[in-house]
């Protein structure tokens, strides 16, 4: 039986539906927004207009119960000695499926979820593991439960 | 028949088609077996139907290399031998245990599991259990939604049927079986040549002795003390006898026991019923969970069998990945407010480092007392982490749960107060070279025409089947041949 789309899922969509750089920014940083016509104009990503990602925030608010996400990211991010933040965490996540998955992130989080849960068990079945306080855990799932522990 | 050696005459020997030595599990099974033949069976058994100090005594032995438990509280010297403490745990060998496998040195049997088989039935019925052992086999799909190409759940079965309690009047009750009680076996007698026992000297804690003179006798004392009574008997061959190779007490197996692994469920739903006791088919049963012959073939490692052998409260961080977990799998219900431990036997490799040899001290009988060492193979531990780390993979992968690592990657070696699980295999190992076995397929001593070993020690692999279904089968099977043999 498969779980009926929770807060969490909720949360997502509005995080995903959230414009990338809201009306404020885009008026209180006229300067950045000229630059970043520019940068648009020649094909440059937008690093200094992306604002929250939504896919980020999708996946930040991946699960409906923060804090026990939370709990075990915060043991994830202890074995990290670098301490990467929130976007590198989901460039890890994502891997080369970041188009994909923010689609899904903005038009179908139950799909995101599904798809997440497929990546993490294809990660058991790759070995694409980690050890957690002796838990085996998949790379996708502590990726998610970090960026639950970031946000 | 039955009878208190201690009270027979000084000096009157005894004869015999079949000597037995030891009423154990093998020894009371043999004897059943003969009973009501035509052939005359002395079954000497070292203890009596209560333990006592002095008897038990007679088992203390040194304790070399690894921890191991002292020897009389391992083994138990009485009529119906270890099985008056035990669990009751019976599972067949799985297939793959007779194999050579060539990752693991000196595995293969000259028997397969198919041989063995029809005696494995017979043998289930003396535990009370279905003819026979009901299904489902070795292969049984795992009740957990895992790849059954990879891990897959027999049924063990619980019978812990006390032997000297329950076949007590049909041994004693035997006109053919005379059963001597605080018969102690301190010789085997060979003929000149060493090619043949003339006999067993026998001698009891209160000062008498005799001997029995057999047509062929069976040693069936254990896997300890079968190969000190061989090695001790050492008057014609000084290595002792059937220890032309050196093989005598060496490649001593134990299964190793200890918690590997938490299984948190990704559900609390998940269906986990199999794995409990529960009745089945007139008995007891809980499923196992155990790698598959075509996972050990590919991975190149040996067998474990994990029970879920209980059951805790999360703690907090525990709790909180329960959650996690659960809501990532989309799992029914509610998540898991348990764990459960992953209680494991674990196949040890035959290891000609790890033996039973003969100390300095001598017991209250004259007999040189046991030095055990009992040695592990760095492809044992390799074997359960690998194992393990591929079932928690496998359950992460089917969405099943996850498995906590009680080994990580930094622990070199085994905890220190790892336990076996008191089953004593491989030291009179069988194989049809006498340069590899110290017993044949028919389990005779190799260069001793007359005698015979019943039960673990000739096992040429441990698996990880807990042993006593295998014991009384191959007893039963003996039973058989020495019929044909030795038939008027």
């Amino acid at each position: 039986m498969t779980r009926a789309p929770g807060r969490g899922a909720r949360e997502a969509r509005a995080q995903a539906e959230r414009p990338a750089c809201s009306r404020r920014e885009l008026l209180g940083l006229g300067v950045v927004a000229g630059a970043a016509a520019l940068a648009l104009a020649a094909g440059v990503p937008l690093a200094a207009c992306s604002g929250p990602d939504p896919l980020e925030g999708a996946l930040q608010s991946f699960y409906a119960d923060r804090e026990a996400a939370r709990a075990v990211g915060a043991e994830v991010l202890a074995q990290e000695p670098a301490k990467p933040g929130a976007a590198e965490w989901t460039a890890r996540v994502a891997r080369d499926r970041a188009g994909e998955l923010r689609e899904l992130a903005q038009r179908d989080p139950p799909a995101l979820a599904a798809a997440l849960r497929a990546q993490s068990r294809d990660d058991f079945a790759q070995g694409r593991v980690r050890v957690v306080r002796g838990w085996v855990l998949s790379d996708t799932e502590c990726g998610l439960m970090v960026l639950a522990a970031l946000r | 028949m039955l009878s208190d050696a201690r009270r027979l005459p000084a000096g009157r020997d005894l004869e015999a088609d079949v000597c037995i030595v030891g009423a154990g599990a093998a020894g009371i099974a043999l004897a059943l077996e003969l009973a009501g033949s035509p052939l005359r069976v002395v079954l000497l058994e070292s203890g009596g139907f209560e333990r006592d100090d002095a008897t038990d005594d007679l088992a203390r032995g040194r304790i070399q290399g690894r921890h191991h438990p002292p020897l009389e509280e391992v083994r138990a010297r009485g009529f119906g031998g270890t099985t008056s403490a035990w669990d009751g745990r019976l599972r067949p060998l799985d297939p793959i245990d007779f194999e050579a496998r060539e990752w693991i040195p000196h595995s293969g049997w000259p028997i397969t599991a198919r041989d063995l088989e029809p005696f494995v039935a017979r043998a289930a019925r003396r535990f009370g259990l279905a003819e026979p052992v009901p299904a489902p086999g070795p292969e049984a799909p795992p009740a957990l939604p895992l790849d059954a190409q990879a891990f897959v759940s027999p049924e063990l079965w619980i019978a812990p049927v006390r032997f000297g309690e329950r076949y007590r009047a049909d041994v004693t009750g035997a006109r053919n079986v005379d059963a001597l009680l605080h018969a102690s076996a301190v010789e085997l007698v060979a003929n000149e040549a060493g090619s043949a026992l003339v006999g067993v000297r026998v001698a009891t804690l209160a000062g008498g002795g005799f001997a029995v003179r057999a047509r062929a006798v069976v040693l069936a004392a254990g896997g300890i003390e079968t190969p000190r009574l061989l090695l001790a008997s050492n008057r014609v061959q000084t290595a002792g006898l059937g220890n032309g190779a050196d093989l005598v007490g060496r490649y001593f197996m134990e299964h190793p026991q200890l918690v590997a692994g938490a299984l948190l469920p990704a559900s609390a739903e998940l269906p986990l019923g199999r794995y409990r006791p529960r009745a089945n088919a007139g008995a007891e049963s809980m499923a196992l969970l155990t790698p598959s012959a075509a996972l050990l073939r590919r991975e190149r490692v040996q067998s474990f069998a994990a029970v879920l052998a209980g059951e805790a409260a999360l703690p907090d961080l525990e709790r909180a990945l329960a959650t996690s977990v659960h809501e990532l799998e989309a799992a029914p219900g509610a998540p898991s407010t348990r764990a459960l431990f992953l209680l494991n036997s674990c196949e040890q490799a035959p290891n000609p480092a790890s033996r039973v040899r003969l100390a300095e001290e001598r017991d209250a009988l004259g007999l040189p007392r046991v030095q055990l060492e009992w040695r592990l193979s760095p492809s044992d531990l390799h074997s359960l982490r690998r194992g393990h780390d591929l079932l928690a993979r496998e359950l992460g992968r089917a969405g099943a749960g996850r498995l906590q690592l009680m080994l990580g990657p930094g622990d070199m070696d085994w905890p220190a107060d790892l336990v076996g699980g008191g089953h004593h295999m491989g030291t009179t190992r069988m194989h049809e070279d006498p340069r590899r076995g110290v017993v044949d397929a028919s389990c005779r001593v190799h260069g001793v025409a007359n005698l015979w070993v019943a039960g673990s020690a000739v096992f040429a692999t441990s698996g990880s089947a807990d042993p006593t279904l295998a014991i009384v089968a191959l007893a039963i099977r003996l039973a058989d041949q020495l019929k044909r043999e030795l038939a008027p």
